[in-house]
């Protein structure tokens, strides 16, 4: 592993915490410092992911086919000019030729989708709901398929929420309140965790505080 | 031309969209390899052009607001400035100064950027919402209504039963509230989560119909 | 007290920011060390790797960016261990534009460790036979698709520009079919693909290792089977750090499991927050309509 000088790394520190302290000086006020922080995030983030499209997607899958030699193959052409209609759309002129491209790109993720969602997702959900009940999950088994049933009533509006649809759908709403109190839950979790891997860092790796 | 910017599309979009469905039901080494040149090649360069095309936008964006030195241009300047400095530092061939390798090996310059700017910048800005959703929690978790009690009161069962805390909270019969918030987990909300999940597996299948057979044709984009 | 009302109500929100910050920041100076049980779901994810044998590959998707880092990597790094630990040879991958640089540097970090005895007990082992790094490639469901055709095809080179195809590591396992399960440790909805576009298509086992936010709409596939185990958050991994007994492995517990006693110190004081704010709630919603704050 290559490192970098010793002064690199402990400039790096420094920089990291920095930043850190900018971005968190939002939540006393909007600032231009944090503006600062947020327009370099921007750019760092676009060029960051330019570069690792670059090595990693056109690279391998389009320069190294099109370079004469043994991985040499003409075929990739006819992606590669699909490829520039896409970035042809930046030019107002010509934008419509991004249209081709386009249509081949969504229409064969559409054509994947159809068959693999139906065998890969739905058929093995509503098959799990529809589950005989067994000794081991009597408890389980019928409270899912009543809850599954019931939300689903409470989002199938071609049916007037009144008499017995109104009341399956009102238990399916206590179903779905439960899921989202359950998610907000688990929100507030996952927010704090990224508040405490940046407090552990400034502690830690920043101010070296015995971890 | 007319044909070439409308028919041709859709007649693009019917013959590789069906393609690849009835692939899945032609066990045939040609119809696996079209699935394979599809996945392997064409997929990958064309979401890689549409990757760099939304790269370009931004940049473009950013390129006008300081021509037209437009409210807050300062902030694009250093935007564009950073794009490109991460942009050279990955892709030039030379060691810079104080840095052991190029492009994007460990201890590069474009290494140390990732380590040192995006990841502190990133995960610093999301960390954010901590504040925020407690401040919100604060405010606006109301029980005003029996929907609203519901969600108030899983959500206080899951937030503490999925910590270390709710497992010191007996409830009785050897059991604590992590097993409240672990039933809840499992039962209620994977019954709830599977109905919205069916109905977005529906619709995605509906709409991949749609856009196969050129009723959906909202990626032609403009009416011309 | 309706005017006490009105204060709490109003409260600046600058003090609730500062008494996150003290709940994170003291259990962090001064941890409690408050014991946690290991959940099923994380058990099962962790005793599926737990049974395979030496030499078997598994896939590592490693779907999170730097956002995500505090949630996710803990995840990632314990993994690592446990597979170098048992001779399981991870190919690993990533499909978003931000995930190589964490996947690479916890890679490296994990192939660096060095024990208590100043041995590096991962230093042999060689990319391209008993590990190798994909980097990132665009497509994402195409990715998963492709893979299940081949992976040398799909993935030509990999993060150091090195050709896959005469690496050993393809030669026992040359698609996705022939690996024993799919790993994703994500923050965005890829395992909602890796599913029916990887897993069932090949016949093998999924294990979800996700952000907390992501984590309730998971439960369906892990209560369908269709994924053997599901670690949520900061949490999860930490569950997972307990189980591969990083403390034994590092000297210390990880940073998943330092990070639990303030995880429970601010959910307290949400929690607390949330109770006094509605009654609070309930007092001013009875103050007399004449006098009373508009």
């Amino acid at each position: 592993m290559t490192e970098v000088t010793p002064i690199g790394q402990l400039l790096g520190v420094w920089i990291a915490a920095g930043l850190t302290l900018l971005i968190f000086s939002f939540i006393y006020k909007d600032n231009p410092a944090f503006k600062f922080a947020e327009a370099l995030f921007l750019g760092v983030s676009l060029g960051y992911t330019a570069v690792n499209t670059y090595w990693n997607s056109i690279a391998p899958q389009v320069i190294r086919p099109l370079t004469p030699g043994v991985n040499f193959d003409a075929w990739v052409l006819l992606p590669v000019f699909l490829g520039l209609c896409i970035i042809l759309r930046v030019i107002p002129s010509l934008s419509w030729l991004s249209r081709m491209a386009f249509a081949v790109y969504i229409a064969g993720y559409a054509g994947m989708a159809i068959p693999n969602e139906i065998s890969g997702r739905l058929l093995p959900q509503v098959g799990s709901t529809m589950a005989p009940f067994t000794a081991a999950t009597w408890y389980i088994t019928p409270v899912i398929l009543l809850g599954v049933f019931c939300t689903m009533m409470y989002f199938f509006f071609s049916l007037e929420h009144k008499g017995a649809v109104g009341r399956i759908s009102r238990i399916g709403v206590v179903f779905v309140m439960i899921s989202f109190g359950a998610s907000f839950g688990y929100t507030v979790m996952a927010r704090v965790s990224l508040l405490i891997g940046r407090m552990q860092f400034l502690f830690f790796d920043w101010l070296g505080l015995p971890n | 031309m007319m044909f070439l910017r409308k028919q041709l599309p859709i007649i693009l979009a019917f013959v590789i969209g069906l393609g690849l469905w009835l692939q899945a039901y032609i066990p045939h080494r040609t119809s696996s390899a079209g699935l394979t040149t599809f996945t392997q090649s064409w997929a990958v360069i064309l979401a890689g052009c549409a990757l760099l095309l939304g790269i370009l936008s931004a940049v473009h964006h950013h390129w006008t607001k300081i021509k037209l030195r437009r409210q807050g241009f300062a902030y694009s300047i250093i935007t564009l400035g950073a794009f490109v400095v991460t942009l050279v530092a990955g892709l030039s061939w030379w060691n810079w100064p104080g840095f052991g390798a190029a492009k994007m090996a460990d201890g590069s310059l474009f290494t140390w950027i990732f380590d040192n700017v995006f990841t502190p910048l990133a995960a610093t800005m999301f960390s954010l919402l901590a504040f925020f959703i407690a401040s919100a929690a604060f405010r606006a978790f109301r029980a005003r209504s029996f929907e609203a009690t519901a969600l108030l009161i899983a959500g206080c069962i899951v937030m503490l039963g999925r910590v270390p805390i709710g497992e010191l909270i007996p409830l009785g019969g050897g059991h604590d509230l992590s097993d409240v918030a672990g039933w809840i987990m499992n039962v209620p909300n994977a019954a709830a989560q599977r109905a919205i999940l069916v109905g977005v597996i529906l619709s995605q299948v509906a709409i991949s119909i749609r856009i196969i057979f050129g009723i959906e044709r909202t990626y032609m984009g403009g009416s011309d | 007290m309706h005017n006490l009302a009105k204060i709490i109500l109003n409260l600046d929100r600058r003090i609730i920011y500062s008494v996150v910050m003290l709940c994170v920041a003291i259990p962090l100076i001064r941890p409690f060390g408050l014991p946690f049980r290991v959940t099923p779901e994380v058990r099962d994810g962790y005793e599926l790797i737990e049974s395979l044998k030496e030499g078997d590959v598994i896939v590592i998707s490693c779907d999170y960016g730097p956002s995500a880092e505090a949630e996710t990597h803990p995840m990632y790094v314990a993994l690592l261990h446990q597979c170098f630990r048992k001779g399981i040879r991870p190919v690993i991958l990533t499909l978003i534009p931000d995930g190589p640089g964490l996947a690479n540097r916890g890679l490296e970090d994990v192939l660096a460790y060095q024990d208590a005895e100043g041995q590096k007990p991962y230093e042999h082992l060689e990319s391209g036979k008993d590990y190798v790094f994909l980097g990132f490639k665009t497509g994402g469901q195409a990715i998963m698709i492709g893979i299940g055709q081949g992976f040398t095809g799909t993935f030509p080179t990999d993060y150091n520009a090195q050709e896959t195809a005469a690496m050993p590591i393809f030669r026992d396992a040359p698609k996705l079919a022939d690996t024993k399960c799919v790993f994703d440790i994500a923050s965005v909805g890829y395992p909602d693909f890796w599913i029916p576009y990887g897993t069932e298509r090949a016949g093998i086992p999924f294990i979800v290792s996700c952000t907390a936010v992501s984590a309730p709409q998971y439960y369906p596939y892990y209560a369908a089977g269709q994924a053997t185990g599901l670690i949520g958050g900061m949490k999860g991994a930490a569950e997972y750090e307990s189980l591969v007994d990083m403390a034994a492995i590092t000297g210390s517990d990880g940073p998943a499991t330092k990070g639990l006693d303030a995880q429970s110190a601010v959910h307290v004081f949400i929690i607390l927050a949330i109770i006094i704010a509605n009654i609070f709630y309930i007092i001013d919603r009875r103050r007399p309509l004449s006098g009373g704050v508009a």
